[in-house]
């Protein structure tokens, strides 16, 4: 398989181990938990609190450490072979600067997973707090605390998804802006849909054009070229010549001072009629 | 208007110079934009709208509370993955693939009234607030909290767990169809996005 091709599979990789970590901490803590339920001498929920809320609490915290660091590890060793198979053949495709960006993104995402663990140690934490304090049975302990592994999981997968978007993204922007080339001009038309879903970034956005959308700001925290209005963002730039995004309508707006609300529409339209009106003799 | 004639180094300038791998710039930089914005306006290769949705998909994108423009897109992620993968270079050609990859999106599935309320327990053997689907009964504990939790998602989508075919599986069905799906052509270039592709790489070649 070529490298380019690899990518999707890679990033489905990626998820399955993710997958197989969390399955694997889960039936350790049913162990832990379900031992503790029954081990004999020990019938009394209150009476057990004293002595084993210590030792959950070290053992829930070692295994989240050592998942951190499972996942850490996991991620990257894709986030190399998810770059790679990006760039593709022949190695030249992109400039340097581009696969220093895209090695960032993917970067980006080991941060995004390990945080989405870090949560979930927080969260497993109180659950178990919760559990003891309040004297439930350690069987609804473990119920809670599989359900909230699981609403980590898929926050882990959303990030996930979200970091391979964005590499997609970046890859088509990158080329695009890339204005050393000496070639035809591009603006960035923001595509995708217009519902009462949108975010206020992509509301304004969408339909219109943005002649650099790295100096843009969609409230997240977030590089705007790479995720658009945020994490799951449905939307894409589409990078295309100034006389096509005239011609099919759409209002360009010039972002490079880092102002969102400057209209160059009506300038770039008198430029292109006066090329057009430049006979080569 | 007037028309302004001017000698300068462009057409005609000289002979072409062939650069393969200036050509394959304005390739890769023209085409998966090309590409993503004509799919977002509901054309397809031969400048035709899309052919409509069918009324039981329309249903699905306005139970999920999404926008029903024949654009080709759910999650975004066909059309993200969307680039150019690919490009052999020539001394006297360039080939330049651009194509969806081949990862998948998550499946996802519309949240409605219905399926919430009988998620929120609160129809299941007692009736909706004790008076709707034959049964009577008071209200549970908690029942009512929980059914307005699941109401609030009414409306949106959720996912299902599971993930669609690869997107370049899904992208051939799309522009080819299937015996259940209307085909709607979109990997390519229209005549105007071609005839502008050509200038830009007249242009270079000429430069």
């Amino acid at each position: 398989m070529s490298g380019a091709d690899a990518a999707g599979p890679v990033a489905d990789s990626a998820i399955e181990d993710l997958r197989a970590v969390r399955d694997a901490l889960q039936r350790d803590l049913l162990r832990i938990m379900l031992q503790l339920d029954t081990n004999p001498g020990e019938d009394s929920l209150v009476r057990r609190q004293g002595q084993t809320a210590v030792a959950v609490y070290r053992q829930v915290d070692q295994r989240l450490l050592a998942l951190g660091d499972d996942v850490a590890r996991i991620a990257g060793t894709r986030a190399v072979e998810a770059v790679a198979s990006v760039l593709g053949a022949p190695p030249a495709s992109l400039p340097l600067d581009v696969r220093q960006e895209l090695d960032q993104i993917v970067n980006g995402q080991i941060g995004d997973v390990v945080a989405v663990f870090r949560a979930a140690n927080d969260e497993i934490r109180q659950a178990v707090a919760r559990g003891i304090t309040t004297g439930g049975s350690l069987a609804d302990l473990v119920s809670e605390v599989a359900a909230r592994m699981d609403t980590s999981f898929k926050r882990a997968q959303f990030a996930v998804d979200a970091a391979v978007m964005a590499v997609g993204r970046r890859a088509v922007v990158s080329v695009a802006l890339d204005a050393e080339d000496g070639g035809e001009r591009m603006v960035f038309v923001y595509v995708g849909p217009r519902d009462q879903k949108n975010r206020p970034f992509c509301r304004q956005w969408v339909g219109k054009a943005a002649t650099d959308p790295r100096t843009l700001d969609n409230g997240q925290g977030l590089p705007v070229e790479n995720y658009c209005g945020g994490y799951n963002c449905r939307h894409s730039w589409a990078p295309t010549p100034i006389p096509l995004a005239i011609e099919n309508g759409y209002r360009i707006f010039d972002t490079s001072g880092g102002r969102d609300d400057v209209d160059v529409t009506n300038s770039f339209r008198a430029a292109t009629l006066e090329a057009q009106n430049i006979v080569e003799g | 208007m007037g028309i302004t004639v001017k000698r300068r180094g462009g057409f005609g300038g000289g002979p072409p110079r062939f650069n393969p791998e200036a050509v394959a710039r304005e390739i890769k930089k023209f085409a998966p934009g090309a590409i993503i914005e004509r799919v977002g306006r509901g054309v397809d290769i031969n400048g035709q709208p899309f052919a409509p949705y069918s009324r039981r998909y329309r249903n699905f994108l306005k139970r999920g509370g999404e926008d029903q423009k024949i654009d080709l897109r759910l999650s975004g992620g066909l059309m993200n993955s969307v680039k150019a993968r690919d490009a052999i270079l020539r001394p006297d050609s360039v080939e330049v693939t651009i194509a969806p990859d081949t990862g998948t999106s998550p499946v996802w599935r519309p949240v409605t009234t219905g399926s919430e309320i009988r998620r929120g327990n609160a129809a299941r053997g007692r009736g909706l607030f004790g008076v709707v689907g034959g049964y009577s009964g008071p209200l549970r504990r908690g029942d009512e909290k929980r059914l307005a939790q699941r109401l609030a998602k009414t409306g949106t989508m959720q996912r299902t767990g599971k993930q669609s075919p690869p997107h370049n599986v899904v992208g051939y069905w799309l522009h080819y169809g299937t015996p259940t799906m209307r085909a709607r052509p979109w990997m390519g270039l229209d005549p105007k996005q071609r005839a502008y592709l050509f200038q830009m790489i007249a242009r270079v070649m000429w430069r």
